[in-house]
């Protein structure tokens, strides 16, 4: 029942951007008049109907600086290059750009030349998105599993499609609320969304990114503290995907490709091709040892390695950063002391790991004997459950 | 478990043989190799090294008879005071007549220590053997810490004529004796 | 050259009697130092320790002040004791420094005090902050950078404070001569520059030192347990070890935060001694929480190191860093840091 008139929408709002100001006054008004029409292009919301129009006085002010706070944001190592991905400053306009000088003088110049070329909040947006794509951990991102509806199953949605819907149901719920797609290389799609009311412009600073694969139940999603809007953003989802249900799987990390690795199995293949070199130099770490010293407790530093071989496999371990564990267990220690034996109430901690990279770490603890080999399960479970973030009671 | 006993095996010809012994097996492996480093050229040393005793029966019979043993500890960790405490008890009284020493490493980094340094005087206090203080992370301080094993070693493995384990330890006696006295 | 790390076979006893009382002649305070030794067993550090208690004298700090001590982060220093340093000139001390440090700006050294010279210097003492009456008064330095706007409505902004004490000092320090003033500790908080500008100001005008003072995994142990035994009407926070892992390549952190009741049951079921922890009770407190870790986890976190405790009365980091959170047991906090203080002096 969508398939036409969302078709009809998105014909009617590429030509509404691409075309000129007045066709946006137009649909604006139309939006005003007709409600029938209403509700299907108002998601052309009147900020940026707005935005638009002063993109022919000028660039809006808001969109210079968000530009120049967004090159501020970029190390400067890699301006040049998203700038290149951006694509909206011509080549031979981005080489009169002096990268080496200092980075406030590089955004200026930047914003001047967004300026001479009306830049609006829609490309704004898009470099945005570009740099979070090229500089990944700014954000904790965490994962979404969604599932259909018994019997609906089979997925032939478009990915224009869910675009499309998305916008219009996100919009329609909220009307100020700036959205921009970007695909990324691996048939992903990035989805970046400022918030905004009925009465408030969308925040660009505050801002939701998710990260959807088509043909997968998963979405990664980085909250950046707002979580008024959320069902909005379900339903939203939800009804672009054709799902049924979302739910929150306990598992968060800075580094998307690891989540992403995670949660499509892929670690134990993608991860080994590309790490090979790193275990080999790690095996002949081991070796190094001066074959005049004899270890006495061989075997069992064998049987360490070995253990912590199955229980981790020889691949480099996706990263994640953090795990934590919500124990409400009885305390228990050494019988021959007995304190607190009597106690029948849980002993209640929070224990919380962080490493650089979580994994990696745990795998060293039991060949450095600063762990039991096997490691508890408890721990070495994270990728296979795909959970970081874990209760445990008493069975 | 069977005790570590010193003279239940013959001595084999000119070798004088050395167990390090401690939870840091990197640092014991560093220890060896300076040890052996050392020796090149003048003595014959071997250096066996042990995360914790007793040590594996299947391999009793490949092993000559131990000279020395050296309990090493880090300060930084109270593993490695619980693995040594652990271990103690499986050598036998004969081996503290001169042929213990305990080895206290990580003493320069003060704000790292999680063991007191008076439990480890304790400790050697109550088995009766000498104390030795060595950073081993550090290469130098390594070294000279070899070098000393090394000739406590040739003393123990009756390598050096007119001086016995036992010797040794009644001369370092004098500085045992201070610090009982200090208790 | 291992001379210093093999102890064991330097004649340290063996220094001849002259040459002893030279160097104890020489700064009395080493002999203060030396019956501390003798008070103790095996050298240094007491094996039992009196539960922090309110000390009656605290009710003579104004609340205020206390106030103003509580929930900020202090670095710790230690102090030798100061020549000739006189209460009764408190505000001639605060005009010296205010020209010192004026005078150091000038010389366009990193002086963090604001734009301009507009800056105010206040000694005052911390009455009642202290074990007993024979514990030297606390005093407090406070640099205020003034606004340059009109001065009715602009606040004026605290950019330093720093503040000494000695909270049952006295039994360590059995005599100190006349003409000093031992006062071990000192809190600073603010730019570690202009720490380190006031530390020479010090060091220039009573010609005693200032130090960082660390806590090793050892005392910070204590800290855990002395703070997890102190009665407290409402926990605001959890008791929280947070545990530094050695592994390469990568390092590894471990928050282990206890339910503060839950922690306190515990230290009730370790401790036995009335009024007093002993050592023992100490390592059976943190042992316990290992092996409770070990279970779940089988990690070993007695191979791996304490770097931080935090519980509702104070938290303190390895690096010698504290924060003290709850007022009642402040005298308490304070005992504890005095006396690691004078153990570092030595």
């Amino acid at each position: 029942m969508y398939g036409t008139s969302q078709l009809w929408v998105a014909g009617r709002w590429g030509r509404a951007f691409a075309d000129n100001v007045s066709s946006n006054w137009w649909s604006l008004k139309a939006s005003r008049t007709d409600p029938g029409l209403a509700r299907s292009v108002n998601f052309m919301s009147a900020w940026e109907a707005g935005a638009a129009l002063a993109g022919v006085i000028g660039m809006d002010e808001i969109v210079a600086e968000f530009i120049r706070r967004t090159i501020l944001k970029i190390p400067v190592a890699e301006i040049g290059k998203i700038l290149r991905i951006w694509n909206f400053i011509p080549e031979s306009q981005l080489k009169t750009i002096n990268l080496k000088q200092c980075k406030e003088n590089v955004s200026q110049d930047v914003v001047e030349l967004c300026k001479k070329k009306r830049a609006s909040m829609k490309e704004a947006a898009i470099l945005d998105i570009i740099y979070h794509q090229t500089c990944q951990i700014k954000k904790i991102w965490t994962v979404y599993k969604m599932t259909k509806a018994p019997g609906e199953e089979v997925d032939l949605s478009d990915m224009e499609e869910f675009k499309d819907s998305f916008k219009k149901v996100l919009q329609r719920a909220l009307k100020n609320v700036h959205i921009s797609f970007r695909d990324s290389e691996d048939t992903a799609v990035w989805i970046r969304i400022a918030w905004g009311t009925p009465y408030m412009k969308p925040n660009q600073y505050k801002t939701t990114y998710m990260v959807y694969h088509s043909q997968t139940p998963f979405v990664f999603i980085s909250h950046c503290r707002i979580k008024k809007y959320i069902p909005e953003l379900w339903q939203a989802l939800m009804t672009a995907g054709n799902y049924h249900k979302i739910q929150q799987m306990e598992l968060r990390s800075l580094y998307l490709d690891s989540l992403k690795a995670i949660v499509f199995k892929q670690y134990n293949q993608d991860f080994q091709t590309y790490c090979l070199t790193s275990l080999e130099e790690e095996n002949s770490e081991v070796e190094i040892v001066d074959p005049r010293i004899i270890h006495e407790n061989m075997k069992e530093k064998e049987r360490i390695q070995r253990v912590t071989r199955e229980t981790f496999g020889d691949y480099v371990q996706p990263r994640i950063e953090f795990a934590q564990y919500k124990l409400e267990t009885k305390f228990k220690t050494d019988p021959k002391n007995g304190i607190l034996a009597e106690r029948e109430e849980p002993f209640r901690c929070l224990v919380k790991f962080s490493s650089p990279h979580l994994l990696e770490a745990l795998k060293s603890l039991a060949p450095a004997g600063i762990a039991d080999a096997p490691l508890s399960s408890l721990l070495t479970c994270i990728p296979h459950k795909a959970m970081n973030y874990f209760t445990i009671r008493e069975k | 478990m069977a005790l570590l006993r010193p003279l239940d095996k013959l001595p084999t010809l000119d070798v004088a043989t050395i167990l390090l012994l401690g939870a840091e097996e990197t640092l014991l492996e560093q220890l060896g190799v300076a040890i052996i480093k050392a020796c090149e050229g003048s003595a014959k040393v071997q250096v066996h090294v042990a995360s914790c005793l007793p040590l594996p029966t299947d391999r009793e019979c490949f092993r000559p008879r131990i000279d020395l043993i050296v309990f090493v500890l880090s300060l930084r960790s109270k593993y490695s005071l619980r693995t040594v405490e652990a271990s103690l008890p499986h050598v036998d009284a004969s081996f503290f007549l001169g042929k213990v020493c305990f080895l206290v490493t990580g003493v320069r980094q003060e704000p790292n220590a999680s063991i007191h340094m008076d439990t480890v005087r304790k400790m050697a206090t109550t088995y009766h053997s000498p104390l030795l203080f060595g950073d081993l992370e550090v290469e130098c301080f390594r070294a000279s810490v070899a070098q000393r094993l090394i000739q406590i070693l040739q003393i123990c493995a009756g390598h050096v004529p007119g001086l016995s384990a036992l010797n040794l330890l009644s001369l370092m006696k004098p500085s045992l004796e201070l610090t009982t006295q200090e208790t | 050259m291992d001379s210093s790390n093999v102890p064991e076979f330097t004649p340290k006893h063996g220094v001849p009697p002259r040459l002893r009382d030279y160097f104890t002649g020489a700064s009395s305070f080493q002999r203060q130092l030396a019956s501390v030794r003798k008070q103790t067993p095996f050298g240094q550090t007491p094996s039992r320790r009196k539960i922090p208690q309110c000390s009656p004298l605290q009710e003579n700090i104004d609340p205020q002040k206390i106030a103003f001590l509580l929930h900020k982060q202090w670095t710790l220093y230690t102090l030798t004791p100061m020549y000739r340093f006189s209460y009764t000139n408190l505000k001639q001390y605060s005009t010296l420094l205010k020209c010192f440090l004026a005078a150091e700006k000038q010389k366009g050294l990193a002086v963090e005090m604001g734009e301009d010279f507009n800056f105010k210097v206040t000694f005052s003492t911390l009455s009642g902050m202290k074990g007993t009456h024979r514990d030297p008064a606390a005093f407090l330095i406070q640099i205020v950078s003034k606004s340059q706007q009109s001065s009715k409505n602009a606040e004026d902004k605290v950019v330093w404070t720093g503040w000494f004490c000695c909270v049952y000092g006295d039994s360590l320090l059995e005599n100190v001569p006349d003409d000093f003033t031992c006062l071990p500790l000192f809190l600073a908080n603010g730019a570690e520059s202009n720490t380190a500008l006031i530390g020479t100001w010090f060091q220039k005008t009573f010609d005693c030192r200032f130090t960082r003072l660390t806590i090793s995994a050892f005392n910070l142990s204590w800290m855990a347990a002395m703070w997890t035994s102190c009665n407290m009407e409402h926990y605001g926070t959890a008791t929280e070890l947070l545990w530094s892992v050695p592994c390469s390549p990568q390092s590894l952190d471990i928050s282990y935060a206890i339910n503060p009741e839950d922690a306190k049951a515990l230290w009730d079921g370790v401790h036995q001694t009335p009024e007093e922890i002993t050592q023992e009770e100490v390592d059976l407190f943190i042992d316990c929480l290992c092996s409770h870790f070990h279970r779940h986890f089988k990690i070993n976190l007695s191979a791996t190191r304490l770097v931080c405790v935090s519980t509702s009365v104070a938290s303190a980091h390895t690096d010698g860093k504290i924060k003290i959170l709850c007022s009642k047991y402040l005298i308490g906090v304070l005992a504890f840091l005095t006396e690691l203080a004078i153990f570092q002096i030595e």
